[in-house]
């Protein structure tokens, strides 16, 4: 009983974690139309963040916490600086790909560059025992992780519902060329999804490097994870990434009951190609690259 | 209220248009019709800038338009129903009306809500379906509806009867009439001729990005709009 039980407090946090990566990611594909890799990047980038106000300027935590949310948001912009610069000239989505592969690896060098290859620490809390659930093990950090990230997403849900501008994401998502003509400026939308989802990645940055040890090619893993829940989920549809991402957690977890542990990325990747070969549009899918 | 002054207008470098003039009246209905590929969806495209003009002027109400931008078309009180029943799909009825009105004020939003769906009831009883859900006719007239969201004095229809069933249509025409009425000036590019020219005040009839002919109802009796139509001149 006690091993059913750990595998899906393991699996809430995985899928908790990667939901976070997975919505920002599929806000920013439902209206940009084009697949941002280089968002991985945005989440070293804040768990560096964190790493460098915290641990080596030693500001408070809260403070730490919040520039580095503020800074991802402003980083988000940025990169949709760069394709906006693109998109000016005819870019087509094959060639915004492309240059958000050449982005994230441009990014992570750069990390490696100034931060250095060996494993970081941010060492804000102290390894804390777990509390016991029906013979499962969970510690506070990582209660705060599935609060915080169902909170968020949560969040995102009423934003995208209830606000002016959430409903103008979803109407540029759904046909760029009306939302044009009723007056909403799509250059506009593709700049909030891409603070909006940065924000998201920001906080799972500071999740994740709570949680873990910071190396700089975190944000590529986290993205192939993020990538394959939102395609199972159904690209483009914030809910199906969520979905998505929690089920790919859940594979993953109970997937390594049956298999020796090392294969957990192997199950993403054959959850991934089962998926992309046989349901492309994922669960609650959408047409690839535009309106339906 | 609307005049168009030797318009030249295309595609990139491909010129469609080659020197039209139109003139609508305050709450006339203007038909276009013509052959395809003739520059009747052109011709709205230039009102609402979404085309290359590359000479000539659009008056709107004595003010040039010719170059701005689409949202302050929208202030000045023209509204556009693009080609084919385009509306958010995955958005609710009652979304997509709120996006008609999305750069005017929430009181505005509310009031003209109230309106459209005064005009259109069946909006009212769909409001919290997603638009998908609606038939055919329905979607063209919920994006007839959204364009009525911004108040429009001139409102550009692109083909609105496109696709849809007779008794559809004929609803359609109905309600193009009953919004007429009430003060909106409307320019309507339809492929069904006859149908188009019986609702319209006045017709141009288009050839190869020009003015060929244009008159009231006797039009239809013409014997160059034969010519136009089956080419035999």
């Amino acid at each position: 009983m006690g091993i059913v039980i750990q595998l899906l407090i393991n699996s809430l946090i995985a899928g908790a974690i990667y939901a976070l990566v997975a919505a920002g990611f599929s806000l920013i594909y439902s209206t940009n139309k084009f697949v941002h890799f280089a968002h991985g990047s945005v989440i070293a980038f804040s768990a560096y963040m964190l790493y460098l106000f915290y641990s080596i300027l030693k500001f408070n935590f809260g403070i730490a916490v919040i520039l580095t949310i503020l800074f991802s948001g402003v980083f988000g912009y940025l990169l949709n600086l760069i394709y906006k610069k693109l998109r000016e000239r005819n870019a087509s989505s094959v060639i915004l790909l492309i240059a958000s592969v050449g982005l994230l690896i441009l990014i992570e060098s750069l990390i490696l560059i100034l931060f250095g290859a060996d494993v970081k620490t941010i060492g804000f809390l102290k390894i804390a025992k777990g509390l016991e659930i029906f013979g499962g093990i969970i510690t506070p950090l990582q209660i705060w992780i599935i609060v915080i990230s169902l909170l968020l997403l949560g969040f995102l849900h009423l934003f995208m519902k209830k606000t002016k501008i959430g409903k103008a994401m979803r109407a540029v998502a759904d046909n760029k060329d009306v939302a044009e003509i009723v007056g909403i400026s799509s250059e506009k939308i593709y700049s909030y999804s891409f603070i909006i989802g940065s924000l998201i990645a920001g906080i799972a940055g500071i999740l994740v490097g709570l949680e873990q040890n910071l190396e700089p090619a975190m944000g590529t893993n986290l993205m192939i994870k993020g990538f394959t829940g939102a395609v199972i989920g159904g690209i483009g549809s914030v809910s199906g990434a969520i979905l998505g991402s929690f089920l790919l957690g859940f594979t993953e977890n109970y997937g390594i009951w049956f298999l020796p542990s090392g294969y957990k990325d192997a199950i993403a990747f054959t959850l991934l190609f089962i998926f992309l070969l046989f349901k492309p549009r994922g669960i609650l899918g959408k047409k690839w690259g535009g309106d339906k | 209220m609307l005049k168009i002054n030797n318009l030249h207008a295309g595609y990139d470098k491909i010129e469609i248009l080659k020197g039209v003039n139109i003139d609508v009246k305050n709450n006339e209905i203007i038909a276009l019709i013509g052959p395809n590929g003739a520059g009747k969806s052109t011709i709205l495209k230039s009102i609402f800038n979404l085309c290359n003009i590359y000479s000539g002027e659009i008056i709107f109400k004595d003010k040039n338009i010719t170059k701005l931008q689409t949202y302050e078309l929208i202030h000045e009180g023209i509204s556009y129903v693009p080609q084919g029943r385009q509306i958010f799909r995955e958005l609710t009825v009652k979304e997509n009306l709120e996006m008609g009105a999305f750069i005017l004020d929430k009181e505005v939003m509310k009031r003209n809500i109230k309106d459209v769906f005064t005009k259109f009831p069946f909006l009212k009883e769909k409001r919290n379906e997603y638009a998908i859900n609606l038939s055919g006719g329905q979607q063209q007239l919920l994006a007839i509806g959204r364009a009525l969201m911004q108040n429009p004095q001139l409102l550009l229809l692109d083909e609105p009867s496109l696709g849809l069933s007779p008794k559809s249509m004929k609803e359609m025409f109905n309600k193009i009439k009953e919004i007429n009425k009430e003060g909106v000036s409307i320019i309507i590019v339809e492929q069904n001729a006859k149908q188009a020219v019986e609702i319209a005040d006045r017709t141009y009839i288009l050839e190869d990005g020009k003015i060929a002919l244009n008159g009231g109802k006797e039009i239809l009796k013409d014997k160059k709009l034969k010519d136009i139509y089956f080419g035999g001149r």
